[in-house]
């Protein structure tokens, strides 16, 4: 496992709250949008660096892929700056980006069926120091950093078990923490169904990580 | 410890990791210059197609294709080159005998032998100081009569 910087940025990135966004925030993105509205690249800009970490994120745990979450984050923020004219404010700018981003990764995932091979980011600094992780990982166990690969390596491999609105549910509320009300916006569902595919999604994992969560 | 269907706290530990899984250092400031450098290429190439007028498009075009640029200017070359060697040729060329058009009477006409169209008895030669030929605004000799268009109120 590669040893980062506390002070690294991508450690900084890791402990951000990457739920919704607060009141204020997406009054600002509102202004932001009509800026950019009126050709206002540098208003763009400021909401792609707002949201790019929470989008690539979303798309980089549903593909387990760093090359493809690369280019699926870019396609989103392009597709979603040639239809910025056709966004009303009717929801938030952040739900309607997430919505242009799931679908982009939905639609690629079911185009490459059975084709995507996991190219893993690595794990932050920070993870060994995680009270829940440490706790998941045999104290007994001398080569603690090769625990915590597999780890990562076996939790990516059952979610790719799932299927995909299952796994974007887990991902959303469980990785991303959002609230069932925004998934259901983001996935235009009504909330029960949210609920009803994290529950199924989560006993389905927890079948498949048995061996790890006991 | 999951003790049973409904107790996702372990399971949720677990996917605590997934937050640790952090791309190389620096990517996020290179994606947005990526994403941004890409909005600009595609924002510059509409306002071209937009804006350019067709003089602008033709020279665009040519510049995408040198060989037809290049084959224009050669056309247009030959063109101007042409031009000017026909016009040089064409000074040049010997001024053939005057053009004998009809006949004048010797004496001045009578101006309605004119106006009737009748036909001089000697050849006019059509140069730049003899009087115009007789007949050219009026070659079918038609009379001229003045016509009474008033309406009468009755």
């Amino acid at each position: 496992m590669p040893n980062r910087a506390p002070n690294h940025p991508a450690a900084n990135a890791v402990n951000k709250d990457v739920g919704a966004p607060e009141p204020e925030q997406a009054i600002d993105d509102l202004v932001l949008v009509r800026r950019a509205q009126a050709g206002e690249l540098e208003a763009f800009e400021e909401l792609v660096r707002r949201y790019q970490e929470r989008i690539y994120a979303t798309i980089y745990h549903m593909t387990a892929n760093h090359e493809d979450a690369c280019d699926l984050a870019q396609e989103t923020f392009i597709k979603a700056y040639d239809a910025l004219r056709t966004f009303k404010g009717e929801s938030s700018f952040f739900t309607w980006l997430y919505r242009i981003a799931v679908n982009k990764t939905i639609n690629f995932l079911k185009q490459h069926r059975g084709r995507i091979q996991m190219s893993l980011n690595d794990l932050d600094f920070n993870a060994e120091h995680d009270p829940e992780i440490v706790a998941l990982i045999s104290e007994k166990t001398p080569r603690r950093e090769v625990n915590l690969v597999e780890l990562q390596q076996r939790l990516n491999e059952a979610l790719q078990k799932l299927s995909e609105n299952h796994r974007l549910v887990v991902i959303l509320h469980d990785v991303q923490g959002l609230p069932h009300e925004e998934i259901a916006r983001i996935m235009d569902c009504n909330v029960g169904t949210v609920r009803s595919r994290l529950f199924y999604a989560r006993q389905q994992l927890q079948a498949l990580l048995s061996d790890y969560l006991k | 410890m999951a003790t049973g269907p409904d107790n996702f706290d372990q399971l949720r530990r677990l996917l605590a990791l997934k937050k640790y899984e952090c791309p190389p250092p620096g990517f996020f400031h290179r994606f947005t210059r990526e994403v941004m450098s890409k909005l600009t290429a595609a924002r510059a190439v509409a306002e071209s197609v937009e804006d350019r007028t067709w003089i602008v498009r033709l020279w665009r075009y040519l510049e995408l294709r040198p060989w037809l640029a290049g084959a224009a200017g050669a056309a247009v070359c030959a063109l101007v080159v042409g031009w000017i060697v026909y016009t040089r040729f064409a000074e040049w060329t010997p001024p053939s005998s005057p053009l004998i058009t009809h006949r004048v009477p010797a004496q001045p006409a009578d101006p309605m032998e004119l106006v009737h169209g009748e036909r001089p008895a000697t050849p006019v030669i059509a140069t730049s100081t003899n009087p115009l030929p007789p007949g050219l605004f009026d070659p079918f000799g038609l009379k001229i009569e003045r016509v009474n268009l008033s309406v009468s109120n009755r």
